[in-house]
């Protein structure tokens, strides 16, 4: 048997990284309800629950007309996504709901499902359990392509302050609106240095498409990733005991990324979507100094990021100019005036047309910092330096620029090396 | 007959290399049946087998108590009775629950009722196969095992898990009636026994991959 030493099997987490999960840690994250109440009180943003019931009394006495339109019927101790109930709106008729799938369900359906779950039929271990109410977060708009019926959620797996791995868990026909992956959602990998969807993954076979919509997978940017990755650590900062510990997380449109719940025994499955071993990126993290939240997103955006993501940050840090490019003048009446310029990488300075300079009232006295005489290709001419702001793809800058005549080139204004700091400048446009 | 291989064999004085030899010899004399000297022997092999198949392999089964309490029916009513009387029951309790699905009931009258059904058709099997009391209600235990998979994951995966469940049974079962292993037991007991623990300590801190693991993750770089 060949030995494989970066993949995480399922002896290896049991064995070497679930002690990292202490019994208190487990208890925490094994009740959503002692979930969120202890994320709360590290303020860390959970839905919001609408109604717990902890005996058959409580589901009989609620009134479930008075529930919103939409909601989650959830068992406290589930797993996998088993016993999960999410309405979608209202039928016709008061006291019925439409599910994910259209079909209806009525308040005694909901009662009894609410029983069931109080019976533990659907807990760990089948022990007495509790069940609750919760809002129904709804799908973001740029997600609609991507799932069938159904909320997204993200799961980061965060170990020792650093997270190490992403994925996207996108709900299909098979799955029925839930997001867990042995219900059959897609797994869908994350790149964590800039948040981009990589490979997909369904019932161990791989995705390029979403089959109902033909939509690519790969090349999706998660909005507010930073934000997902600071949240997942916190979580790991807010309940002690979880060393080891998958975060599942969520997208509100207005209050963005929220923690579902938390999970003491991540499944492995996370490795397969990103194409990535887990084992080696833990030996990486294990035994680091992490300080705080942010010092760990930061570590693990230096570590683990895939190999596209230089080329993507680089993109986002740093702006892309082409030759030619639109830029605002400030005149001395301070309005920005639009003038066309050439980025020239051989000019040591920035210059501007006489002409133009002064019909902007650049050229007063007072503005005229000195006069020097230049050599240039245009043969030796005395040249007036001026102070400038200008706005160059959404930059300001503010320096000295030339005063020459160049009426009769193509562009009345050059932006040289000395203003080009920051930039990228593509040589075809 | 196995229990002859004892004859031959001299023990010496009592001491704590044959303290085991001696108390199988005086049990046979006090009239317990070989076949349970070889079941309490072998048994817990079996169970570190089932563990083995685990953590090497990464077949699950119905839990460890399950597939060596089949083995052992196997081996002490017949593979064929046995392994009918398995299939009717797991069967049955399939139907049930199918049947069950449209009626709402609380989920311990629900399991109450699947029992109630596995009976009655044990009670026809009866009529075809000659088991023992105690293998019928071993198996009936069982059931409960695979119901309540059943009911949680569907039956899809209890019926996949059922099948690893018998499987695992018949290595048992193989390994119970082979007959190098029953003379070892009866000759060296204590290397047996021994051998049992050491064999579970490992594998108890086994950290490497699952046989099936590979497979699962294939498309990872090693």
């Amino acid at each position: 048997m060949a030995k494989s030493t970066h993949v995480l099997g399922i002896n290896a987490r049991n064995r070497l990284y679930l002690k990292y999960n202490t019994q208190e840690g487990r208890r925490v994250a094994d009740s959503k309800l002692l979930t969120k109440k202890r994320l709360t009180k590290a303020g860390l943003p959970t839905p919001q629950v609408l109604a717990t019931f902890r005996t058959p009394e409580e589901v009989l006495s609620f009134s479930w007309e008075k529930l919103p339109d939409n909601f989650v019927l959830k068992p406290c101790s589930g797993f996998g996504g088993q016993g999960i109930v999410i309405v979608k709106k209202k039928a016709k008729w008061a006291g019925e709901w439409y599910l994910m799938d259209d079909s209806v369900i009525s308040v005694s359906e909901l009662r009894s499902r609410a029983l069931d779950i109080l019976a533990g039929q659907y807990s760990l271990r089948n022990q007495p359990d509790k069940a609750f109410i919760e809002e129904r977060i709804r799908i973001r708009k740029i997600f609609r392509r991507y799932t069938f019926h159904g909320t997204p959620d993200i799961r980061i797996i965060v170990f020792n302050k650093v997270p190490v791995l992403a994925m996207l868990r996108l709900p299909t026909p098979e799955s029925k609106g839930k997001a867990n992956l042995h219900q059959g959602a897609i797994a869908v990998g994350i790149d964590l240095a800039t948040g981009i969807t990589t490979h997909g993954i369904c019932r161990g076979k791989v995705l390029r498409h979403i089959p109902w919509t033909k939509r690519k997978i790969n090349g999706l940017k998660l909005p507010h990733w930073n934000r997902f990755l600071t949240l997942a650590v916190q979580c790991q900062e807010a309940v002690s005991g979880l060393g080891f510990l998958g975060v599942d997380l969520i997208l509100d449109k207005e209050r963005g990324p929220m923690v579902l719940e938390l999970n003491a025994r991540p499944g492995l499955e996370i490795q397969n979507a990103n194409l990535a071993p887990l084992k080696k990126r833990l030996e990486r993290v294990e035994g680091l100094e992490v300080r705080d939240a942010e010092n760990g997103v930061k570590i693990a955006k230096a570590l683990f990021a895939e190999r596209f993501a230089d080329r993507v940050m680089a993109e986002e840090g740093i702006k892309t100019l082409g030759v030619w490019e639109m830029v605002k003048v400030r005149s001395a009446q301070k309005k920005k005036v639009p003038v066309k310029a050439k980025i020239d990488t051989g000019a040591w300075r920035t210059s501007i047309d006489e002409g133009l300079a002064h019909e902007l009232g650049l050229l007063r006295p007072e503005n005229i910092l000195w006069s020097k005489v230049y050599k240039s290709g245009l043969g030796q001419e005395e040249r007036e330096s001026i102070e400038l702001i200008f706005y160059l793809a959404g930059r300001k800058i503010k320096t000295v620029v030339n005063v020459a005549t160049r009426g009769h080139l193509r562009a009345p204004m050059i932006i040289g090396r000395l203003d080009l700091g920051g930039f990228l400048v593509k040589p075809r446009k | 007959m196995i229990i002859q291989v004892l004859g031959v064999q001299a023990l010496g004085p009592l001491g704590p290399t044959n303290f085991l030899k001696h108390i199988i010899r005086l049990a046979l004399d006090s009239g317990v049946r070989p076949e349970m000297i070889l079941l309490l022997f072998l048994l817990p092999l079996v169970a570190a087998l089932v563990s083995a198949v685990r953590y090497l392999v990464g077949l699950q089964g119905l839990g460890i108590f399950t597939p060596v309490m089949l083995a052992a029916i196997l081996w002490l009513s017949g593979i064929n009775p046995g392994a009918y009387l398995f299939l009717i029951i797991l069967a049955i309790a399939t139907l049930a629950r199918i049947l069950l699905k449209k009626v709402r009931l609380h989920y311990l009258a629900r399991m109450a009722l699947l029992f109630w059904f596995v009976c009655v058709a044990v009670l026809m099997a009866l009529f075809w196969f000659k088991l023992s009391t105690l293998s019928v209600l071993i198996l009936i235990l069982i059931t409960q095992d695979f119901i309540k998979v059943q009911i949680n994951k569907g039956w899809r995966i209890a019926w996949r898990l059922s099948l690893e469940t018998f499987i695992l049974g018949l290595i048992g079962l193989v390994l119970l009636s082979w007959p190098l292993l029953q003379r070892l037991v009866l000759l060296q007991p204590e290397i047996m026994v021994l051998g049992t623990a050491v064999l579970n300590l490992l594998l108890g801190r086994f950290t490497g991959m699952r046989l099936l693991e590979h497979r699962r993750f294939r498309r990872l770089p090693k």
